[in-house]
């Protein structure tokens, strides 16, 4: 995995525009790289892109809730045992 | 959250946990009356596609996050989960039982339009390629995991995808696996498909491939439910 400090070009681009995107603190990793789950991608940045594309449309208040998406994945989690 | 299922949680937040429940462990056997249900307790339709979106799309993460043996990235005063590695998946009934939920779906992306674009994207990155993995290796990985979740429509829509040789056998079995027991997931069987030929772009496409189907079939199991 590449991290954002390490990244290039097309990658180092990916990064900053994600880290641009308007999240909740929270998601931000203590360790100031991005978190584990988007630097798993980090060998394709077109494919980072397009998975965090459709996670950002996720957070949608209108529906459904910050807490109760949060509910959501961490119930999903428990079920698969993925810490994540 | 050591027990999600003992949470004391209000009517709309608990039926939200079923749905998400039965899309987990068996989204071939949501129907008709899980959505009346549903709705009953006054979620809407948008709630619900947003939400079957939602965990589906989690399920994906949770098994690239299994798959790259991710490290943890937050502190937590909570304990670190242990895996009961040793469960078993539930019983998958045999094809001739698997239904495809003819008729008009209950729900569509025109419920939660703002992702139907994003997921039309994302989808068309993973399955229309040609490189790292070639379309038939995506078509074999995907048939593989819409099989293991009864996603009748899926496996007939890749109908020609039956494994081949020994490389697409151990695609399949790889995403049989990721999709059916995530838990079990190990470093060696990525190994022996890096002694196949695949480099490393290689697995995290096939990672991504067989991850992105439990997404796609589950979308499909729950918002087909109502014809079932």
């Amino acid at each position: 995995m590449i991290g954002a400090r390490e990244a290039r070009g097309e990658l180092a681009e990916t990064y900053q525009a994600m880290a641009a995107r308007s999240i909740p603190d929270v998601y931000r990793p203590p360790h100031g790289d991005a978190p584990g789950i988007v630097r798993a991608h980090s060998l394709d940045p077109a494919l980072m892109r397009v998975t965090f594309a459709l996670s950002g449309a996720l957070h949608d208040d209108a529906t459904l809730s910050w807490p109760r998406r949060e509910l959501i994945n961490a119930f999903t989690s428990s079920v698969n045992q993925c810490f994540y | 959250m050591r027990d999600p299922k003992r949470m004391p949680l209000d009517p709309q937040d608990a039926t939200l946990i079923g749905l998400v429940s039965i899309l987990a462990e068996a989204p071939w056997t949501i129907g008709r009356a899980d959505l009346d249900r549903a709705r009953a307790v006054g979620l809407s339709d948008g709630t619900l596609a947003h939400a079957i979106v939602l965990t589906s799309f989690f399920h994906y993460l949770n098994r690239v996050a299994d798959a790259v043996d991710l490290d943890f990235d937050y502190e937590s005063p909570l304990e670190r989960l242990v895996r009961a590695t040793g469960r078993e998946p539930i019983e998958r009934p045999p094809p001739a039982r698997w239904t495809c939920g003819e008729g008009l779906p209950a729900l569509s992306f025109a419920d939660f339009p703002r992702a139907e674009a994003p997921f039309e994207a994302w989808r068309a990155y993973l399955t229309e390629r040609n490189a790292p993995l070639g379309r038939r290796q995506r078509n074999v990985l995907r048939r593989a995991a819409a099989a293991a979740l009864c996603d009748a429509a899926g496996v007939s829509e890749l109908a020609d995808a039956t494994p081949r040789d020994d490389l697409e056998r151990r695609l399949a079995a790889y995403a049989h696996t990721m999709t059916v027991a995530p838990w079990r997931l190990t470093k060696d069987a990525l190994d022996g498909l890096r002694k196949g030929g695949l480099d490393d772009g290689g697995l995290l496409d096939l990672i991504s491939v067989a991850a992105f189907q439990n997404t796609a079939s589950r979308i499909r199991l729950g918002f087909t439910a109502g014809a079932r």
